[in-house]
């Protein structure tokens, strides 16, 4: 009898055992999915893609900080906030720890692995939808076309910033010693920017179904505008003036007027690419750069800037980047100025230019310039953005030499692109950032390598200063 | 129908049962032999049965025994049990000697009780007195101060706030630090369930739990003891008991209190002028025109401290009802819970009930339940790092600003600073989190045959935690948006089972074996649904449903399993020599396919020495036991599917659905492992009136599981792999001292203990950064600063005789005012370089001191709790002394350098403070030891004599001072402060941190108990 219930209980037991240990199994994740089965269709390749854009809007990426750098770094904004590190950047001292320069980096790297993703599996992917041609493309063609522009584009920014940077080509699988990347030359990156653009130019649609997507997507303009604009870094003018040529060709493109309409119309004609926010999808550019309630004032604009624009009469652009802190008609000073160039606070859902339209006239115009002057093109284009500015035109007497286009084609370049980002990229490129932001140090025209990531990967070289 | 029969016939059963033997009915009365005062609540038992009453409130009991050979067993915690033949007797009186330390008290352990003496483990407990006494609204906070090597450290004064628990030290790095909390065998839901960030503080799920149930809580810290909890076990285990009905006539209890809190410290900050005055030179000497009087008016002073803190009031009720008999016992209670917090805005309440049940069916079989209901409602304000927190406002905004403006709205100045207008932030955001809980669970046992038992229990915890807030329009953060709701709820389901099969047996009267084996199973599955609004008409619309834009939307669910088979094997021979083995093989859902399941084993042992017969007969040393231990537990506390390669979604661009790569898979995932061993020994002398317990123990923790940072050229920041180790070897010790023991009694309570942590090894050695100066690095304790040496500041330019510069050989050279930053690899530039450990936020030492005096019915008693030798980082000073922008400073600044030669150790004031003299230093990090005197209890129990004429019980009344001294160097408003708690690894190496944090209050409380 008690030998009986020992049993029955001990069977009892095993039993137990045997239907429980079934349920550690059981739990899911439900909002992620087994990376082996993320990508492997037409459909989900798209998602997927979706997924590799949305890095641009993040607020370490160009949804914020990245655009902002190029400002702060220069003479554009200065830093009127609170956080130390941006203090850094604006003293043109950053540390290596620094907290956005680090985030920046790591967010185009982690674009750059979700690129990688895309353009190693969509090659191979077996789904007859992927060769359904739509809008003059197929949809592999599509898919790896926007993924190595976007791939080139992160590849772009970085070394803007940094000088050389790791070429990872290839997407992470898991983490083995093949992670601890060297650095390449600046040389190798262009390289590869310029490869993957040329690659992706002829898979890209000339445009897409919707404008909202031919804005806010890569297109074949899209990449000819970014190769103008690569080819000008590397001043290869010839081949920067024929790609910004292309674009001008597309009637798709057109100038905006008045200049204002840029930042309260979005995808205008004049969006070449355009980071496209939403109420669900917001960016913290007003916050950053209004005051309270609206924002922080963390950025304001230079007395460099101000000057600049109040020496330029007439200019409709004035009126759209420059701010004030309180009603009054004192004189603008960076005391009392703001960025109001992004001005929708209570949507908090700005456009971001990454490429527009002017930009692509004026690299032209530059481009031309280069090659031979004067260049009656060259002065025709600049003064085309002028005018569209309100502001009179340049006159081939006032700027009789090269050396002069290059100040007026500088100060033109500093106006249209007031906080959007340009400036430090111009003036490094043109070789004139320690002249006019007085940094004596050359070695702090690039930004530090992320102790962080030099941390993990001892094979990282730090650049040279720091 | 049915039910009803069933029912009636159990109840007949269970009547008729006991009528079975020749029963005697016994009555008497227990005493104290100390002061033959009456003890109610003892316990008396018939030996080998389970029968037993609880002596009333006059100490009076009367039960049914079995014939006259029955002997009565009288246990009382605290008192030395008896054992008395009843003989012929129908009365019999018993007089109990206190002795604090005796080893025939029974303790809960694992899964069970064991008598004390056979406990081969450490074992801390926390009795319901000390509970009640410390007034601590939670149970974690209960704990503090009171046992041996348990750190127990409020992470601010946010009621209803995060605490962290850390036994025996950190053992890791990235999962949970904190131990597994089991209440009457389930095990429950802790840590934070908000979803609505305010700053650093947290919500703290152990709050819900009623302290006023708790009967006692098992501190169970070395390996022998947590082992059956295996992966669960690197912690620690707190086991909590609740209160069980005994029998004997109703037992009533009602309990109240109210007082008052208050800040015991504030800032001293710049007035209107000094500020004016300090901007202006700042501006100066950064080459820019002070600012006219128009633009900072130095004739506007507020001091916003004064306005946000406040006297709060806190109380409680509860009332509790117990009793039964033979086979029905019951407990009953309900409790209500206010507490304002010092900060206008802030609040937390509480209301709970309890009802735990014994029901014994037949002489083999009983069944119980046990459940908890709890509602509670925090109103949380933004704090910490924050410019929308009220006491960081209060901190950070100029005193040049209006409270308010003329026209009664907020004084703000958006051209001066971006924080809000403290008070803004305090009486208008409204944050509240409703959190609902039920907690119980039914059990059963049976005996198959005498001395082997079987046991089920099926318990549950379900809690749901509602937030809504509304940020108006007159707030900056509401005003930018015409005002935004946010709407969250958490869910989490939990459910365990326990099956256990016991055997206890005795042979030959010198061998005792005990045994259990058992199948557990742990499965949580949670639910978490989010979402935001903006543009709303009016402040009258608060709901999402009004806002015009919705911004956020999201839901989710998680869930894992956990199972376990356990297996425990005790021998004592002749009660003096025990040996005890453990093992069980855990599974977990959260683990990679590779490495589902773990096996940790511990063995154990202890020799009571004292009952040799080589010490019998001496009077000196009446209780002298030792023990050691050694075991291996895990710890799995981590993500639920941190093993697995992901790719996540809500990575959308023009409102399309988007994927991407968010966790890289390691299949080969498993159990952090911390293997330790421990020495112990209880002492006590003369009759056990000085009482001591001493432990030496070693934690080596290995695959430590480590979210690495890893290059993030890969597209990734860290992965989780099990690598590093550290270590945590530490001596502890408890005493109670009785010393005096006649009418005036005096008793000190005094633990100590000194824990070591150092970590071995990390990610190729390489240190993880975090927090604002935190540094975890090999050969480093967890919690390490790591910064700049600050060694004053250069009275003139030429001081720096080795023209130092800043950064890089360009960079600009450090001159007079400026700090002196020690240049490590006298290379004369200070950079990153030139960094080191600057301290480190575990204490050398920390614990309690408990004096207690009692004359008749008045007792005193005075607790004091201590940690030496830790450092804080203080970056509240880093703000509120920088003088490099338009923040308000502290009076510190008046000590700044203004000129050539001017001896100080506060830097110039420079607006933008291009040189960086804020940087991370050794300037910020302050001595963060303290003693504070915790609580102050002076009571008065009214003499029996008194209350038998009115008919009550007892009847104490008492007043508490909390928190009422602090002494300490620290500068900033508390030294038990840690604003960081974002995740583990902030919680676990980036304590010691206090930015702008809510500081805990003085508290002062009047109360009364009254027995029925």
């Amino acid at each position: 009898m008690n030998t009986h219930k020992i049993l029955l209980c001990s069977a009892g037991l095993l039993l137990l055992l045997g239907s429980c240990d079934k349920q550690l199994s059981e739990p899911k994740p439900q909002a992620s999915l087994d990376d082996r089965i993320a990508i492997t269709n037409a459909a989900n390749a798209d998602v997927a893609l979706t997924g590799a854009y949305d890095i641009l809007n993040s607020a370490n990426s160009y949804g914020n900080q990245m655009a902002y750098f190029g400002d702060l770094s220069a003479d554009a904004t200065y830093q009127s906030g609170t956080f130390p590190t941006l203090f850094e950047m604006d003293n043109n001292a950053i540390l290596p720890n620094n907290a956005n320069t680090t985030s920046a980096w790591t967010t185009t790297y982690n674009g750059i692995n979700r690129a990688n993703n895309i353009i190693s599996r969509v090659s191979t992917l077996q789904d007859p939808l992927l060769d359904v041609v739509a809008n003059g493309v197929k949809g592999r063609d599509r898919i790896l076309g926007e993924s190595l522009l976007l791939r080139a584009f992160h590849y772009f920014s970085l070394v803007r910033f940094w000088g050389g940077v790791p070429l990872v080509l290839t997407p992470t699988t898991g983490i083995d010693a093949s992670v601890r990347v060297s650095r390449n030359s600046e040389a190798e990156c262009y390289d590869q920017i310029v490869k993957d653009l040329v690659q992706a130019e002829p898979l890209l649609p000339i445009a897409f179904a919707a404008n909202a997507d031919t804005r806010g997507r890569a297109t074949r303009a899209g990449a000819q505008a970014l190769l103008s604009r690569v080819y000008l870094y590397r001043k290869q003018y010839q081949l920067a003036a024929d790609k910004a040529a292309q674009v001008l060709a597309n009637t798709t493109y057109r100038l905006v007027t008045p200049f204002s309409a840029i930042f309260t119309t979005k995808n205008s004609s004049e969006s070449v690419w355009e980071l496209q926010f939403n109420a669900t999808d917001q960016n913290g550019i007003t916050f950053h750069y209004l005051q309270a309630p609206q924002g922080r004032r963390e950025n304001a604009p230079t007395t460099a800037i101000i000057t600049a624009f109040s020496a330029s009469v007439g200019d409709q652009r004035a009126v759209a980047a420059l701010g004030r802190t309180s009603a009054g008609t004192t004189p603008l000073t960076q005391t009392n100025a703001v960025v109001v160039k992004y001005n929708r606070p209570a949507t908090q859902d700005d456009p971001v230019y990454l490429i527009r339209l002017a930009e692509v006239i004026l690299n032209r115009a530059e481009a031309l310039a280069e090659l031979n002057y004067p260049s009656d093109e060259a002065l025709t284009l600049l003064n085309q953005v002028r005018s569209r500015a309100g502001v009179a035109p340049v006159v081939a007497a006032l700027v009789p030499t090269v050396a002069d286009f290059r100040l007026a084609m500088e100060r033109e370049r500093f106006l249209e692109f007031a906080f959007e980002g340009h400036r430090w990229h111009d003036l490094r490129r043109t070789g004139r950032a320690q002249t006019v932001l007085g940094i004596t140090d050359a070695t702090k025209l690039l930004f530090p390598i992320p102790q962080r990531d030099r941390d993990a990967n001892p094979n990282l070289a730090q650049n040279p200063g720091y | 129908m049915r039910k009803v029969l069933l029912g009636s016939l159990l109840l007949a059963l269970s009547v008729w049962l006991p009528a079975l033997a020749q029963d005697v009915t016994v009555s008497g009365r227990v005493t104290s032999s100390d002061d033959g005062a009456a003890l109610p609540g003892v316990s008396v038992q018939v030996k080998g049965t389970t029968r037993g009453v609880a002596t009333d409130a006059q100490g009076y009991y009367k039960l049914t025994a079995p014939g006259a050979t029955t002997r009565l067993v009288f246990s009382f915690i605290g008192y030395t049990a008896q054992e008395v033949a009843v003989g012929n007797r129908t009365e019999v009186n018993v007089q109990l000697a206190g002795a604090a330390n005796t080893l025939d008290e029974f303790v809960v352990v694992a899964y069970g009780t064991q008598r004390k003496r056979d406990v081969t483990g450490s074992i801390a407990s926390v009795g319901a007195k000390d509970i009640s006494q410390t007034r601590a609204p939670g149970l974690d906070q209960a704990m503090q101060g009171r046992a041996a090597g348990v750190q127990v450290t409020q992470a601010s004064g946010t009621p209803g706030g995060g605490v962290s628990v850390r036994v025996r030290g950190g053992s890791s790095i990235n999962a949970s630090n904190e131990p597994l909390y089991v209440i009457d065998g389930v095990p429950v839901s802790t840590g934070n369930t908000t979803q609505i960030g305010t700053g650093g503080q947290l919500t703290n799920a152990l709050a819900d739990i009623n302290p006023a149930d708790i009967e006692s809580l098992e501190i169970l810290k070395d390996a022998s003891s947590t082992a059956l909890y295996g992966s669960r076990a690197s912690n620690g285990v707190v086991l909590i008991t609740t209160k069980r009905g005994k029998s004997g006539k109703p037992s009533v209890s009602l309990n109240a209190y109210y007082g008052n809190q208050t800040a015991w410290k504030t800032y001293d900050v710049l007035n209107g002028a000094q500020f004016a005055e300090l901007v202006n030179e700042a501006r100066v000497n950064r080459g820019q025109a002070v600012f006219p009087t128009s633009v900072l008016d130095p004739a506007i002073s507020t001091n916003w401290q004064s306005l946000i803190f406040r006297t709060a009031p806190i109380s409680q009720f509860d009332a509790s009802v117990s009793g039964g008999n033979d086979n029905t016992k019951y407990y009953i209670s309900g409790t209500y819970f206010d507490q304002k917090g010092i900060i206008v805005g802030s609040g937390y309440n509480r209301g709970s009930t309890r009802f735990n049940l014994d029901q014994k069916i037949n002489k083999k079989i009983s069944v119980g339940v046990n459940a908890t209901l709890s509602r509670s409602i925090s109103n949380r304000i933004n704090n910490d790092n924050n410019i929308f927190g009220v006491l960081s406002t209060a901190l950070l905004s100029p005193p040049n600003i209006l409270a308010y403006n003329a026209d009664g709205t907020y004084g703000r100045r958006p051209d001066l600073v971006s924080t809000d207008n403290p008070l803004a932030q305090a009486y208008e955001n409204e944050l509240t989190g409703v959190t609902v809980r039920g907690i119980g669970n039914v059990f059963g046992t049976y005996e198959i045959v005498p001395g082997l038992t079987f046991r089920s229990q099926f318990g549950m915890d379900y809690l749901n935690t509602k937030e809504d807030r509304y940020e108006p329009t007159t707030t900056a953060s509401g005003a930018s948006v015409s005002g935004r709701a946010t709407t969250a709820s958490f869910i989490d389901k939990r459910w365990s089972m326990n099956q256990t099969l016991s055997f206890n047996k005795r042979f030959a009267d010198v061998h005792y074996v005990s045994a259990t084996v058992g199948y557990v199973v742990d499965r949580s599955d949670s639910e978490t649904a989010f979402g935001v609004a903006t543009n709303f008409p009016s402040n009258d619309f608060r709901r999402l449903t009004s806002g015009a834009v919705k911004t956020d939307a999201s839901s989710n669910g998680s869930a894992w399993v956990y199972t376990s088979k356990i297996a425990r094997a005790s021998y004592s021979f002749k009660d003096r020599y025990i040996l005890q083995g453990t093992v069980v093989q855990d599974g977990s859902s959260r683990f990679g396919a590779d490495n589902q399941y773990g096996v940790f084993p511990a063995v154990s042992g202890a020799w009571v020495v004292s009952d040799e017969p080589f010490l019998r007969g001496q009077k000196v040393l009446s209780t002298f036991k030792l023990r050691g231990s050694y075991g291996i537990t895990g710890n799995s506390e981590i993500n639920d599917f941190a093993s697995r390669g992901l790719y996540g979604s809500g990575a959308n661009y023009m409102e399309r659905p988007g994927t991407a790569p968010s966790q890289l898979p390691n299949p080969n995932l498993k159990w952090e492992r911390t293997a330790s061993w421990e020495v112990g020994a209880d002492l006590g002398f003369f009759d056990n009136r000085f009482t001591a317990s001493v432990a030496y123990y070693d934690r080596q923790t290995s695959d430590l599981l480590l979210n690495a940072p890893v290059p993030s050229t890969t597209g990734f920041l860290s992965f989780f792999q099990n690598v590093g180790s550290l270590e945590n070897k530490g001596f502890e010790f408890q005493v109670t001292s009785r010393n005096l023991t006649g009418a005036f009694k005096w008793t000190t309570d005094l633990n100590m203990t000194f824990n070591r942590n150092k970590v071995l090894k990390l990610v190729d050695n390489q240190p993880i950064n975090l927090g604002f100066a935190s540094q975890i690095a090999v050969g480093q304790p967890v919690g390490t600063f790591f910064g700049a040496f600050a060694d004053g500041v250069y009275a003139r330019n030429e001081d720096n005789t080795q023209q130092v510069r800043n950064g890089s050989a360009a960079g600009a050279i450090f001159a007079g005012g400026d700090m002196i930053f020690r240049d490590l690899d006298n290379n004369k530039i200070i950079d990153a370089l030139d960094r080191g450990f600057i301290g480190n936020a575990q204490p050398d030492f920390f614990g309690g001191i408990i004096n207690t005096f009692a004359y008749k019915g008045v007792e005193l008693s005075v607790f004091g709790q201590f940690v030496s030798g830790n450092e804080i980082y203080n970056n509240t000073r880093a703000f509120g002394e920088a003088m490099n922008g338009l923040f308000g400073q502290s009076t510190a600044t008046l000590r700044r350098w203004r000129q050539q030669g001017d001896v100080t150790n506060v830097p110039k004031a420079i607006f933008g403070d291009p040189i960086n003299n804020r940087r991370v230093s050794s300037r910020w990090v302050e001595d963060g030891s303290f003693l504070r005197i915790k609580n102050i209890t002076l009571s008065y129990n009214l003499p029996a004599s008194l209350l038998s004429k009115v008919k009550v019980g007892s009847l104490r009344v008492y007043a508490t001072a909390q928190n009422a001294f602090t002494f300490t160097k620290y500068q900033g408003l508390d030294p038990e402060v840690s604003t960081l708690n974002g995740n583990n690894q902030e919680r676990n190496a980036a304590a010691g941190t206090d930015f702008l944090t809510f500081p805990q209050a003085r508290v002062i409380t009047f109360g009364i108990n009254l027995g029925l």
